[in-house]
Order: C-alpha cells, then structure tokens, then sequence
C-alpha cells in the first residue's frame, strides 16, 4: 500500500471521528422546523471527508509519491523548531516577554543558519535590538500589553 | 452626494499623518512583497494588529498601502534573483530574470514597476466605478444566491488547483471544518472547541494566516532544508529602464493584460496567483515572436506585471459590494473593516460610504507611493534581497507571534498557532494545496448562514436552492467545472482510441 492510500483511509476514519463528534454537538435552543441546525454543517463535512477519503483511495496510481523529506533524520528537524516554538509559548506565560524573545531570536537565528555558523556577538546584537524595537513598539508606542512573566513579576515585588 | 463624500476622503487623506502611515505601509508591503518566503498576506497579518490601534480611517489607508506595495513589490525577487516574491509575480521569472542575465535588469525593473503602476490605478478605478452598480445588484440576491456563490467560488479554486482533484476537495473540507469551531452561526452552539476558552470565538483568521504561513513555512523550510539564503543579486542599477514611447508601442498588450487582470481578479478565490500566468500564456501566443518569451521578451513582463496587479481592483470588488472576499489579503482586510466597525455586505456604499471610497482612494494612493519608492529605492532592493535567511525569518517568527499575542493577550492563542504550523507540515507531506483550505476556511461562515436562512425562509426545503434560476446556475457551473476534467480526460482517450483505429 502506498502513502496515499494510507493517507486516503486516515482521511476516512477522520470523516467518521468528525460526525461522532458532531453528533455530540448540544443545541442551545429549538430551531425553527425548517433549519438544520448546528450539527448539520458538520455531518455534511465528515460525510463528504469519507467520501473524497474513499475516492482517492480508489483513484490513487501505485506510482512513487514525492518524498516529503529527504531522510527520517529531517523529520527531528521538524520537531527541534516546533518545541522551540512550543517552549516560547508555555514560557512566556512566566519568564515575560522580554527574556522568552530574546532567547527565541538567539536560537533560531542560529538554528536556521545550519552549518554557516554565525558570530555569536552578531547574534546577540541582532536578538536585543530586534526585541528591543518590537518591544517598544509594541508597548508604548501602539499601547499593547505584552506579558511581563508571573516569575518576573513575583521576583520584581520580592525586591522592591 | 458623490462631492461630499470624496471631499471627506481627501480631507481624510491627505493629512500628513495619514500620508506618513502610506509611505510607511507601501515600503513594509514592498519589502514583504520583494522577498521570497514572505507574502502579502503574512505582511498584512502581521500589521494587522497594529492598524487596530489607529483611527478607522487610518487604519483603512496603512492597510491598503500594504496591500498594494506588497502586490507590486513581488516583481524585485522575480526579477532581480529568478524567485518569485509572491505567487503573483511567478510568471515574472520567465521574462524578467532572463533579461537580468542578458544585462538589462534595470529595464525588467522600469517596465514591471510601470506596469504595476498602470495595473493597479486602472483596476480601482474601475472597481470604484462598477462597485455601485453591483451592490446593487448585491442587494437582489437573497441567501440562496450567496450560498451558490461561496459554493461556487470553492469549487472553482478546487478545480484549478494542483495536483488531483481529491486532495482539493479534502482541502476544501478541512477548511470548512476548521471555521465551524466556536459558536455555530444563528444559534451559538459550542462546537469542536473542546473546552478551550480561545476557540470558542472560533479560530482567529489573523492567526490562521500567521500559524499557517509565517510559521508554518519557517518549520517546513527548515525540515526540507530549504533554509538557505537566496542568491543575492549582482546587478548595476542605472536610470528608469522605461520610456513613455515604449507604453504607447505596447498598448494593446497593456489593455488585453489589464482586462484579464482586472477579470480573474474579479472572480472569488483566483486573483493574481493566476492572472499572470494566464495573461503571460496569451501575450506568448499573440505575439509575433514566441520563441523570444522566455528569453527575455519584455513583453512577458508586461503582460504579467499589468496583469496580476490589475487583479487588486478585482478582488477588492467583491470584497466590498458582497462582503465576500476572494483570497487572503482581501480576507484579512475585511476583517479589518469590521473590527472598525463596518459591515462589509451590499449596504457597505450606502451606510459608510466615506470608509468604502477611502479604501479605494488609499489603494489609488498607494499605487503612486509604490511607484515613488519603487523608482526612488531601486538601488536598495538587491540589498534587502541580501538579508541572511536565518536573521529574517527568526525576526518574522517573533513579529507573527507578538501579532498574535495582541489578538487576545493569552498565550493560548500562541499554542493554536504553532498547532496551525503543525497542520501545514501535514498539508505539504499529504500534498494538499492551500488554496482551497483557505477559502473554505474563509466561506464557510456564509456558506452556513446562508444555507441555514435560504431554509428557513421557504418550506421548500433543499429544492429551493435549485429553483432559483441564478443560484440553480451557479450550482450548475459548480457541478460541472467539478466533473469536466475527468469528461474531457475520457473524450480525448476516445479521440486518440479512435484515431488509432483509423
């Protein structure tokens, strides 16, 4: 079986995950006789989701598909720079705005570099001004509230 | 009426506030635009936030002028390194790059800067012109009518897209699915938000975009390894590359791509991405030399330059006389416009008329202020087209989630968008296209309201969608444009069948 016909049963059972949740949807009050209400969009899609699923089973040619990576290894690149985006997230909620940012521009700018290794002084310089324009920008200029990090705040009133 | 309205948009216009947000916008938009990886929609999903911050109207001018610069400014990668800058500006290598080989970058750059000009002033004039008329034809149409447009409109891009038909479709779906999470239109169900706070106003357009294609492009990139830094351009760059006589000699190559332009533009869902590439495609078999195109004929330049941004006035029609809008840029705008508190829909012309005139006027406006920095920073370009890689794109992933950040100050909203990221590494292993996810995503709502309405407003149940001559024959085009690929596929194995037997 190749990956198409893979892909074409997980879009399948997708389709059937979709009208078991869609049957759970609850409806707030009673639509009038002639609506179909909130679950029917839903149905239509899971539907239609087995559907396309089994026609692109069937249609699918036994011909080699285009490799989305080059080799297995690639894909721990993918998960590097997506746990580094995840790690910016759940951190910023405590170390702040202003520490999470700049660790997340000193890494990438040197992650997605590769093999081109670039100075380590040019990197830091870039990360704060890039933070620092943004940050000011952001916060006093157009008046955004950025996070100023639970730690960093329970550390800032500990001291003064 | 007509005098007071546009003495209120150039009172509001021409105020040196506003006039700085234009230049500003235009050169944002233009550099976006120039480099390849970063797009139009991403540089107004992006700036977004910030123009909620302004007063309408000069949050409407900063939106357009991005807009617009970033349209025009795709021409300088295609140009200038061979690599498109924005999928409109993909037939612009043909032509363009050849002559950057053969010396004459500086004429590619005039010619593609002047046709953008002429492409994106002549095609909101004409949006400016029309869109009375079709609003009022808007205002005919019931929910019926809209229905079998968006339905339409979905089909269509399907049908264009590439790759096969089936991975459209669950693309298509994807997208729908996606904008049913939150509260359900007309009676505010929870759906598929799983007890997730953030998504119960459903998934944020603004960081969709982000999550899809800021991050999205910046995780698979460095999976494919395509994180690499483009070729930077070693041309020198002298005078204008243009003259009025050469305009005059190719009118009719301007006036056919404009129209073409001007009318896929028009139609939901295609837009520039496609108009060049059909307007290249004719000016090739009009022209006296076709074996020049691809050698560096300007005239591919023209075509696909006037073309893709004639689309601008196009797409931007439907947009404000239906409150549809066709693709992602017009997406992200109308969202705009509604956070400042308009409705976009066929009473737009007549309950805020000065908002709806003004964005037109800014486009017009902003088609002037490419053309200045255009011309005034040619020498600049192949600079920023220098940018490391992993510089731009670190500092692009930080702008898309501080933009996000400021859509709801939770950091929950970050997490969907590096979930949108994840969704695109799935979309580029499945092949499935984006195109038709998209405009799903950005249908979906209309599709359902008006399905929802056209239903209850008769006893007829599904049959009244088919009764109704102009929804019936939309839904006619939609069915067949679906199927006549596999027809045609079938009549011409026929043909051959029967020639061979001959």
């Amino acid at each position: 079986m190749n990956k198409d016909r893979y892909l074409s049963l997980f879009y399948i059972l997708f389709g059937v995950v979709v009208i078991i949740v869609a049957a759970n949807i609850k409806t707030m009050f009673a639509v009038a006789s002639e609506d179909t209400g909130p679950k029917f969009f839903p149905y239509i899609v899971g539907v239609c989701m087995c559907l396309c699923g089994i026609g692109k089973f069937f249609s699918s040619k036994d011909k080699k598909a285009k490799q989305f990576v080059k080799s297995k290894k690639d894909w721990l690149r993918i998960i590097l720079i997506s746990s580094i985006l995840l790690a910016y997230a759940i951190l910023i909620k405590y170390l702040g705005y202003v520490i999470c940012s700049t660790a997340l521009l000193i890494s990438l700018a040197i992650l997605l570099a590769d093999e081109k290794k670039p100075k380590t002084w040019k990197v830091i310089v870039f990360s704060v001004a890039v933070v620092a324009v943004v940050f000011i920008m952001f916060k006093y200029v157009l008046k955004i509230s950025l996070p100023e990090g639970i730690w960093i705040k329970a550390i800032r009133k500990a001291i003064f | 009426m007509f005098a007071e309205v546009f003495s209120k948009v150039f009172a509001n216009i021409f105020v040196p506030g506003n006039i700085l947000l234009a230049f500003g916008g235009n050169a944002i938009g233009l550099i976006f635009g120039a480099i390849p990886g970063l797009s139009v929609s991403m540089a107004l999903a992006l700036f977004l936030p910030v123009s909620y911050v302004l007063p309408s109207y000069s949050g409407i001018i900063f939106l357009a002028n991005i807009y617009t610069g970033a349209e025009s400014g795709g021409l300088f990668g295609s140009i200038l390194i061979g690599i498109p800058g924005t999928t409109s500006a993909v037939a612009t290598t043909y032509d363009g790059y050849p002559m950057t080989q053969n010396g004459q970058a500086t004429k590619a750059l005039g010619i593609a800067i002047v046709s953008s000009f002429i492409g994106t002033t002549g095609s909101v004039a004409c949006a400016m012109l029309f869109s009375p008329f079709i609003s009022k034809l808007a205002l005919m149409m019931g929910p019926w009518e809209i229905f079998s447009l968006c339905f339409c409109a979905i089909v269509l891009v399907v049908t264009i897209s590439k790759g096969d038909m089936w991975n459209g479709l669950i693309a298509a779906l994807f997208g729908v699915l996606f904008a049913c999470v939150g509260f359900s239109p007309i009676d505010g169900a929870k759906r598929f938000s799983f007890g997730i706070k953030v998504l119960l106003g459903g998934i944020n357009t603004t960081a969709l975009i982000l999550g899809l294609f800021a991050l999205g492009t910046v995780v698979v990139n460095y999976g494919q390894h395509k994180n690499q830094n483009p070729p930077s351009p070693k041309v020198k760059l002298r005078g204008l590359g243009v003259s009025f006589k050469e305009l005059i000699e190719n009118r009719i190559l301007i006036l056919r791509s404009f129209f073409v332009g001007l009318w896929i533009g028009f139609l939901p869902g295609m837009g520039g991405g496609l108009s060049n590439q059909v307007s290249y495609a004719m000016a090739r078999s009009a022209s006296k030399h076709p074996e020049t195109f691809g050698h560096g004929n300007p005239e591919g330049v023209y075509a696909t330059e006037v073309a893709n941004n004639a689309s601008i006035g196009g797409a931007v029609v439907p947009m404000i006389t239906l409150g549809i809008p066709g693709d992602s840029p017009t997406t992200l705008i109308l969202s705009a416009l509604i956070v400042f508190g308009l409705e976009p829909g066929p009473m737009l012309l007549q309950k805020s008329p000065v908002h709806a005139y003004l964005l037109y006027v800014a486009m017009f406006l902003g088609a002037f202020v490419a053309l200045c920095l255009s011309f005034g920073g040619l020498r600049a370009f192949p600079k920023i087209l220098s940018v490391p890689y992993n510089y731009l794109f670190s500092a692009v992933v930080l702008l898309s989630f501080t933009g996000a950040y400021s859509l709801s100050n939770s950091n929950t909203i970050l997490m969907v968008c590096i979930a949108l990221a994840v969704v695109n590494v799935f979309f580029t292993f499945a092949g499935l296209p984006k195109a038709p996810f998209l405009l799903g995503f950005i249908l979906s709502p209309m599709l359902e309201t008006n399905l929802r309405m056209g239903l209850t407003y008769t006893n007829k149940g599904f049959w009244v969608f088919l009764t109704r001559p102009v929804s019936c024959l939309l839904l006619v085009i939609a069915v067949a444009s679906l199927f006549w690929p596999s027809v045609r596929e079938k009549l011409e194995a026929k043909k051959k069948a029967a020639k061979t037997a001959d």
